[in-house]
């Protein structure tokens, strides 16, 4: 049984906006990391999707390309989260704040 | 399955910013590991050492032109002028940063070697004719800024600075590849010439929102109103210098890789993205000249004004034709100049203890410092866009080829933007002139790598002013052969 492709864009596109609410609307720091990465594995999923679609490789190969950075922004995600917390001891983005307006 | 030669032009291609990269992994690893640590000065000229390489290599590069890895990789007149425009900022960067840094307490040596890390992603997007390809450039260059923005670890503003831009700049990040998805999909392709060459056959709602896509994803790095929320807090928060390298650095390679990206990949669709550019063309430097008229802190009015000229770069895009991409580039060349240097002006300012970076604190600065005076001034002039100096030749030429294409609306909204400018331009230094000082004179410290980085910042801001038709005929001639 194949899954047609309309149903994986669709996915695709549900995980994405998931992630993108997600990260408008949490508040809790690690929480819209996580919903970053909801967002980059929703593309994922588009890419390996149309690849096998299109029948070309370019599209499997290219979510390496977004794994590798997603592993990347992470670490400097967490870093930086990390930074922020030993200065204010708090991961939540209410109450950072200094530079509004 | 497509092969891809490995030839000299290949080599050739990916050995500028090849060069930077391994100048700045050398320098990183010499400042970890030698046996007696080495002091900041040092790691600053390994560092310039490795802008130096990537330099040279492209100079003697100017004039080829040739495609590479598939016609994936740029070597043409746009992706080694664009260069030259990263390389000068990033190592004035490094002269102003010397000394500053440590005035603040941050004696991280990683952040000369980050800079240029920075400064490769730059020049990966100047050269990228693939959206996987700007993808990664955009990606290099933002791990690096992002770190960047927070290298004062002890200070909240800084970390503060780094978050916002980090959760953005990812969010950002999302909308692009989402983007790439669409276009993938349409055209089967994700390379410029791949692109051009499905597009007749691609249904037009994926098109369409593919165009939104990158253009949200672009838009947040280039500080493009709407998208532009993030600008003034990141650019006040993080440490002088590395605002400044922001808002020359990071927004020349994000319109570079726009201008490659909408005239040269998706020229056939000009008809539906000069619209959108145009709207947000007006709208960006009606709201970057308007908000930077209410600043108090000459640091946030220069963020609110980088806004303003985004703008302005921005109309150039709309416009479209060759000659307007060559006024972009050139644009970008005179805005290096200037904005480094008024940047370089509030770092002068700063001491260990106060950035003094509020307009109160540059009263009677010309009785105080009159050379620094002077060359703020001169800045100041410029960006305002003020004959003979370089930010009128920009704005002059991005005016006259939106006049030439028949934009009349856009290049009278322009005109009268810049006189909006004036006011909060000129109101520096009426206030460095003609005011009394506030306060007793803050402890200034003599930094010779700080003088040496805005002598040449005003020197280039005259003669660029001065002479701008050898760099103008190269920009045009090197969008020639883009818009096809």
């Amino acid at each position: 049984m194949t899954v047609p492709i309309g149903h994986w864009l669709a996915l695709s596109a549900v995980l994405f906006s998931i992630g993108a609410v997600g990260v408008l609307l949490r508040r809790n720091l690690i929480v819209v990391l996580m919903a970053i990465e909801i967002m980059l594995n929703a593309v994922n999923v588009a890419f390996v999707a149309l690849s096998r679609h299109l029948q070309s490789m370019d599209g499997q190969v290219i979510v390496f390309f977004v794994m590798t950075v997603a592993a990347a922004e992470a670490a400097v995600g967490l870093a930086i989260i990390l930074a922020v917390f030993a200065q204010r001891r708090t991961l939540n983005a209410d109450e950072l704040g200094r530079l509004r307006g | 399955m497509i092969q891809v030669p490995f030839g000299t032009a290949e080599w050739q291609s990916i050995a500028p910013f090849s060069l930077v990269a391994i100048g700045g992994m050398i320098a990183l690893l010499w400042a970890v590991f030698a046996e007696e640590r080495p002091g900041t000065t040092s790691v600053m000229w390994m560092s310039q050492a490795g802008l130096a390489a990537g330099l040279v290599a492209t100079i003697a590069l100017l004039g080829s032109e040739k495609a590479s890895f598939g016609g994936t990789f740029a070597l043409d007149g746009v992706s080694l002028l664009a260069n030259l425009v990263f390389l000068l900022s990033a190592s004035m960067t490094l002269f102003m940063a010397q000394g500053h840094l440590e005035s603040m307490g941050v004696r991280a040596r990683e952040f000369y070697p980050l800079v240029l890390f920075a400064t490769a992603g730059m020049m990966i997007m100047g050269a990228a004719r693939d959206l996987v390809i700007l993808f990664l450039g955009i990606e290099v260059m933002s791990l690096a800024a992002y770190v960047l923005a927070g290298i004062h670890r002890r200070d909240p503003g800084s970390t503060e600075a780094a978050l916002k831009y980090f959760v953005l700049g990812a969010f950002a990040t999302c909308f692009l590849l989402y983007g790439i998805a669409a276009f993938y999909g349409a055209t089967g392709a994700t390379s410029y010439d791949g692109i051009r060459a499905g597009l007749a056959s691609a249904p037009r709602a994926a098109l369409i929102g593919g165009v939104a896509l990158l253009v949200v994803a672009l838009g947040f790095k280039a500080a493009i109103v709407p998208f532009q929320a993030w600008t003034p807090d990141v650019y006040q928060g993080a440490p002088t210098a590395v605002t400044a390298l922001m808002s020359v650095g990071v927004k020349a390679a994000a319109f570079v890789g726009i201008t490659r990206l909408f005239l040269d990949g998706l020229g056939p669709l000009h008809q539906d993205w000069q619209r959108i550019f145009w709207v947000l063309a007006v709208l960006t430097m009606t709201v970057g000249n308007v908000f930077a008229l209410v600043q108090g802190n000459v640091k946030r009015m220069l963020a609110y004004s980088s806004i303003a000229h985004a703008g302005y770069l921005l109309a150039g895009v709309a416009v479209g034709t060759s000659r307007a991409g060559g006024a972009v580039l050139l644009y970008l060349f005179t805005y290096a100049f200037m904005t480094l240097g008024a940047f370089g002006v509030l770092i002068a300012l700063g001491t260990g203890e106060k950035p003094n970076d509020d307009l109160d604190d540059l009263r009677g600065l010309a009785d105080r410092r009159p050379l620094l005076a002077g060359a703020m001034t001169i800045f100041l002039l410029s960006l305002t866009g003020i004959p003979p100096l370089a930010g009128f030749v920009g704005k002059f030429y991005v005016v006259e080829s939106a006049v030439n294409a028949g934009w009349f609306w856009l290049a009278i909204l322009l005109v009268l933007n810049s006189a909006i400018a004036a006011y909060y331009y000129l109101a520096v230094i009426v206030a460095m002139w003609m005011r009394d000082p506030i306060g007793d004179e803050p402890a200034w410290e003599s930094r010779p790598y700080l003088a040496a980085a805005l002598l040449a910042a005003t020197v280039g801001t005259v003669l660029v002013g001065l002479f701008p038709s050898g760099t103008l005929d190269f920009a045009r001639h090197a969008f020639a052969s883009i818009v096809r």
